[in-house]
């Protein structure tokens, strides 16, 4: 049963008494509304058609977006690589050519290559680089022994991508901004380990190198997918980690800022059953801020 | 074309008849404007929403089902839905202290009833005031169900509240009335 509240509904009453009537000209002005109104049948054609082209748009991108060594791959560079290793498994298809452009772009995109007397990076150095990596590792195809271990291509589930190349695009960038490279003398758990290489930067932090927006920018040329893939970051730290089954090597890179002035990288790469102290570079840092700090085990 | 049933109606918009469109507008077009009028005091703002909801209705006629309502309420609910936001842009809502602090003491529905039933002149006068500061959602709610005697049941279909909350509102509703009444002795 409704409430009675007679006050509350004279009130109402009284406030709504003259309530405007609807303008004559509604009719007039509804029917012009209604002449450009789609049949509703039509008008879900249409929708189902922008659906569908929609559709076809992104699997589109997407087929275009699928990295094709043929479309990709220079024949001349191919053609080297047979000739110089006839007998490997592994012909060059599988490096992610985009990587190598991205890389390229990133050293030239702020105008660094061009009118410079410093050492000039080309795209050509980096895209042939890959070709004497391989010379370097053949595996042959015919052994079955070898060939059940090794890391072919036939089970590769993500194109291959060398972690090598972030290595190199931080040496061509230090020196190209003339920043030495200084060798740490790094510990696994026995002890003095000289297959560890590992090399600290101390970047100048200057409003054209942006290093942490390159170094992201390279770490994300990288498939995730990529075995020991991890990738951490913030305003202060850059944390990167890829492995290299090919070679049996992991990867590490970190970058800081200290005191807005400076960046220190560190790169390092060691095989990858070593377990890499990181005492090397806390004293290393301490070395140069006087402070300890914590940087992640690796 | 008037001897059209609602069910014929609807079949017709369905079918994107143009004479269904035109009885549906001349059916329930005064019901419609009438209700977005009393809450959107510009005429032109309410024969725009009117409009806006005839054409809201044509294009989601497939979502009309004659078992839960009316054609009416359910036009009345593209209505009310449209109504609520035009006037959400217009005038943003501010919610006072009062509206969302605890009363300390609560009061019986009879008593209510008996605050806002007392027949003073003084006192409709003042409540005639006291509604237009109502939230636009609140005030609605006391139109809906005072001034065009709608069930519970039929407001939650409009407004898309369950009847529960509804009721619940309502008393609310009644009740911050009757404390403003108070107040403005």
């Amino acid at each position: 049963m409704q409430n009675k509240d007679t006050d509350l509904r004279e009130a109402l009453k009284r406030k709504y008494a003259e309530t405007p009537q609807l303008p004559a000209d509604f009719m007039t002005k509804m029917q012009e509304k209604m002449q450009p109104q789609p049949v509703a049948k039509t008008r879900g054609l249409w929708r189902w058609m922008t659906v569908a082209a929609c559709l076809l748009l992104i699997i589109g991108i997407g087929i275009k977006m699928i990295p094709t060594e043929n479309k990709t791959e220079p024949a001349t560079l191919i053609a080297q690589h047979h000739e110089a290793a006839p007998a490997t498994v592994q012909p060059s298809e599988s490096e992610k050519p985009s990587c190598s452009q991205q890389q390229a772009e990133l050293l030239t995109a702020k105008g660094q290559v061009a009118h410079s007397d410093k050492p000039v990076v080309t795209k050509k150095e980096i895209v042939e680089k890959p070709e004497k990596e391989e010379k370097v590792t053949p595996i042959p195809m015919r052994d079955p022994n070898i060939h059940y271990a090794a890391y072919t291509e036939a089970n590769d589930t993500i194109p291959y991508q060398a972690p090598s190349r972030v290595d190199d695009f931080i040496a061509k960038l230090a020196d190209y901004h003339q920043v030495k490279g200084v060798p740490l003398q790094c510990t696994s758990d026995k002890g003095a380990d000289s297959t560890i290489v590992s090399t600290a930067y101390l970047f100048e932090e200057k409003g054209e190198l942006d290093l942490f927006a390159r170094l992201l920018q390279v770490a994300c040329c990288y498939d995730t997918k990529t075995p020991g893939y991890l990738l951490n970051f913030s305003n202060k730290q850059f944390v990167f980690c890829l492995k290299d089954l090919r070679e049996g090597q992991k990867y590490l890179w970190i970058a800081e800022r200290l005191n807005s002035e400076y960046i220190l990288l560190f790169s390092t790469h060691s095989p990858i059953e070593t377990n890499v102290s990181s005492t090397c570079f806390q004293e290393y840092r301490e070395q140069l801020t006087h402070t300890g700090i914590n940087i992640l085990q690796f | 074309m008037s001897a059209l049933t609602e069910a014929n109606i609807v079949e017709a918009v369905r079918e994107g008849r143009h004479e269904g469109q035109t009885e549906m507008v001349c059916r329930y077009a005064d019901r419609v404007f009438a209700m977005i009028v009393r809450q959107v005091p510009d005429v032109m703002d309410a024969q725009e929403l009117t409009q806006d909801t005839f054409l809201r209705a044509f294009s989601h006629i497939d979502s009309y089902d004659a078992h839960k309502a009316s054609l009416a309420t359910w036009l009345c609910r593209i209505a009310y839905r449209l109504t609520l936001d035009f006037l959400k842009r217009r005038r943003p809502h501010i919610v006072s202290i009062e509206d969302t602090q605890v009363w300390q003491t609560d009061v019986s529905d009879e008593e209510l009833e008996a605050e806002l039933s007392t027949g003073r002149e003084e006192r409709i006068a003042k409540l005639e005031g006291l509604i237009d500061e109502l939230p636009d959602d609140e005030r609605m709610l006391l139109t809906l169900y005072y001034f065009e005697d709608r069930q519970l049941t039929e407001i939650a279909y409009i407004t898309g509240i369950e009847p529960k909350v509804l009721a619940n509102r309502l008393y609310r509703t009644r009740k911050k009335l009757c404390n403003k009444l108070k107040d403005a002795k």
